[in-house]
């Protein structure tokens, strides 16, 4: 046991190390599922320099499915202001993925989707309640995030977005 | 005393080495922690006790460290003591997760903690649910190998047990092939080939006195998925040697189970069809265990699941060792600008599911059905047994009527087993449940909510109705819940009419969320503030603070 609480003190004190070189966190290496059955690495997520959102959702979750509807009526419009792409992330297990491609295609959302079945990307992102939104500046540096939708979060989502657009830090 | 000089002088290493942190650290940090507090107040209708302590607590800290390569967490727990509703052999606190990751391009090892699963689940998954009190994590050593097409994954580990491991010890290792990147010539095309095998062992010494019981029980799944413009086909199929356990009733007879779905969606119209059989196919970590405690395998039940609270109130529970069942999901989205679309367009969402058990019979004609230490039965595998477990019919239309204004109108049939569900005799329940759910936007950031719900049924505790009223505003949220039991009388007992108020406010701020309530609470997922999760039964007053760096 006194072996262990070392390793923790030891552990923390690294972390406490990684506090204070000051960089900004960028998106762990985990792989998730498409929609067309490809692996594919969290870490190659990408946007040509543009900002992206990341939407953590469930086919179960009534305000993700909000969220990811109001979006979607307005999505073309943000894309042609600002360049930004949405990736919507489904933590449904293998009981309910399978309704996840056709609830995103019933819904006609345009969104980049992927499966993380078994919660991997979930759990290495520090997601606990859906639903969880996290932005990524151009470099792919996750500069801000925030749990739950109600009416009216995507009207800050865009401002943030439009800030980064512009260069500004947020 | 010792304790405190290392302390020191782990901190005075660490303040010498700050200076070169660029070069140590340069790593990320990412974590996150979540705490629930209740003060109880005693309360028989519900179910919900006075406890001693007066007030439980749960918690969590956890913490990632990932540097290039490589990455090393951990997770502190704490059930002091556990909430109700959390099993008690959760009570206690300490490191419940650490491992150190090599995350390679080629190699991926893990050491310590880790969750994993094989395909669908069917013969190998592990995973943790922290809101309902399940953690069944691998302590071990994993090793992945990714190559262009193939993955294969291999591990060794004993299944976490609440503070302790459970005394199996699993083997397994899985392939997952990419038809169409082994060959070039079909990298572009437009279908995708995949297919995937698994083969799992666990072992467990055999100290049965009245039974020679297997040690090694091997289980199999071999997979295969066909994605192909707007549809797709997924088919898995795996077996399991004899395993005379607790949840078959120590029969040796080997077990298999299937499932396969075809799905078809478009733009505006989204169709699938899942079928599955799972005939004896409890896999555990240990031959002892029943209910939740370590599970190997996973076998899915095929059903929707709901979020308001009454649709949710009879949900089928899946059964590893006998159950067929079907499952069909429909979303379409019907035009807009029509006057049967609305000028938004209505989506409408169809969903019915069903479940059987599986045709039964004697394995001879000297042996009855089910008798330990004896092969237990024979099954026909496309038959139908005479025993239904479940259904779930259900359709939900959605309407956005302008930029204030959105309705959601909701009928649900249900058919729930009692004895399969919920393990006791009782008539089984026939409910027709109707919802309303409408949103109203009348500033930007201001809405308001209100949901009304009601069960009907003759069975079990009769006729439930439920109102919310939720006010957003930006942040921050408050609700007021009226739930209603309407109470029955029948020659199966009386259940008085019961009445739970409750109130909850919170505010989230980035991924920082409190939330507070007051009052009585049932199981089940709560969907208020924005987010949704599974809550306890409870009376009181409850705290809830969540948040993620």
């Amino acid at each position: 046991m006194k072996k262990f609480q070392l390793m923790a003190m030891f552990f923390v004190t690294v972390l406490l190390l990684s506090f204070t070189s000051g960089n900004k966190a960028s998106l762990p290496k985990v792989d998730v599922k498409s929609l067309d059955g490809r692996i594919v690495n969290t870490s190659t997520f990408q946007n040509d320099g543009n900002p992206i959102i990341i939407s953590f959702w469930a086919t179960w979750c009534k305000p993700c499915i909000t969220e990811l509807n109001t979006i979607a009526e307005v999505y073309e419009d943000w894309q042609d202001e600002t360049g930004v792409k949405l990736i919507a992330i489904s933590v449904d297990n293998s009981r309910t993925s399978g309704g996840v491609l056709p609830m995103v295609n019933g819904k006609g959302w345009e969104y980049e989707v992927y499966l993380d079945e078994n919660g991997d990307f979930k759990r290495a992102m520090g997601v606990n309640i859906v639903p969880h939104t996290f932005l990524l500046n151009g470099k792919g540096e996750i500069v801000w995030q925030h749990t739950s939708f109600t009416e009216g979060s995507e009207l800050e989502l865009i401002e943030l977005v439009k800030k980064l657009k512009n260069g500004e830090e947020i | 005393m010792k304790r405190i000089l290392l302390f020191i002088v782990v901190y005075l290493f660490a303040y010498s080495v700050k200076s070169y942190s660029q070069v140590l650290g340069g790593g990320e940090v990412h974590g996150s922690f979540q705490t629930d507090a209740q003060y109880y107040n005693k309360d028989s209708v519900i179910g919900a006790d006075e406890i001693p302590e007066k007030i439980a607590m749960n918690a969590f800290f956890e913490m990632r460290y990932t540097n290039k390569k490589f990455e090393a967490g951990m997770r502190y727990e704490l059930f002091m003591p556990q909430m109700q509703g959390y099993d008690p052999r959760w009570k206690g606190n300490g490191f419940g997760n650490r491992y150190l990751r090599y995350n390679g391009d080629k190699v991926d090892v893990t050491v310590g903690n880790f969750y994993e699963q094989f395909g669908s689940g069917m013969v190998l998954r592990s995973y943790q649910e922290w809101n309902l009190g399940f953690d069944n994590a691998f302590d071990g050593i994993r090793v992945k190998y990714k190559m262009k097409a193939l993955t294969i994954t291999g591990l060794v580990a004993k299944q976490r047990f609440y503070w302790d491991l459970g005394p199996g010890l699993v083997r397994g290792i899985d392939a997952q092939l990419s038809v169409n990147d082994m060959f070039t010539k079909l990298s572009e095309t437009k279908t995708r080939v995949f297919v995937g095998g698994s083969f799992v062992s666990r072992f467990q010494t055999d100290a049965d006195p009245l039974y020679k019981l297997p040690e090694n029980v091997g289980a199999y799944a071999g997979r295969f998925q066909v994605y192909h413009g707007g549809f797709n086909f997924k088919f898995e199929a795996g077996g399991k040697i004899n395993d005379p356990n607790a949840t078959n009733n120590m029969i040796y007879k080997n077990g298999n189970a299937v499932i396969a779905e075809i799905g078809y969606s478009t733009r505006g119209l989204g169709f699938s069809l899942q079928a599955e059989r799972s005939d004896n196919m409890d896999y555990r970590s240990n031959r002892a265990s029943t209910g939740f405690d370590l599970p190997v395998g996973y076998i899915p039940a095929m059903t929707r699941q709901h979020a308001f609270s009454l649709a949710a109130m009879y949900p089928y529970a899946s059964q590893a060792n006998n159950q067929m069942g079907l499952q069909a999901t429909v979303f379409y989205k019907i035009k807009k600008k029509t006057w049967y679309g609305g000028k938004y367009g209505t989506s409408v969402d169809l969903n019915y599911s069903v479940s059987y058990d599986i045709a039964k019979q004697a394995p001879s004609d000297t042996i009855a059905i089910g008798v330990p230490g004896t092969l237990g039965y024979a099954s026909n595998f496309f038959k139908v047994g005479d025993e239904k477990f479940y259904h779930d019919f259900n359709i939900k239309f959605t309407r956005k009527l302008n930029k204030k204004w959105k309705v959601s109108l909701m009928y649900m049939n249900v058919f729930y087993n009692m004895l399969i569900n919920e393990g006791h005799n009782a008539p089984n329940v026939k409910a027709n449940i109707y919802i309303a759910d409408i949103w109203w936007k009348f500033k930007p950031y201001n809405s308001l909510h209100l949901e009304a719900q009601l069960l009907t049924t003759e069975q079990d505790d009769g006729n439930w109705s439920s109102g919310m009223l939720e006010y957003n505003r930006k942040g921050f949220f408050v609700a007021g819940i009226l739930l209603y039991n309407h109470g029955i009388s029948n020659s199966h007992g009386t259940t008085e009419a019961a009445l739970y108020p409750s109130l909850t406010t919170g505010y989230t701020h980035g991924a920082t969320r409190i939330s507070m309530s007051y009052g009585k609470q049932r199981e089940g997922i709560l969907c208020v503030g924005g987010v949704c999760r599974a809550v306890p039964a409870s009376n009181g007053l409850s705290l809830t603070i969540n948040s993620s760096f």
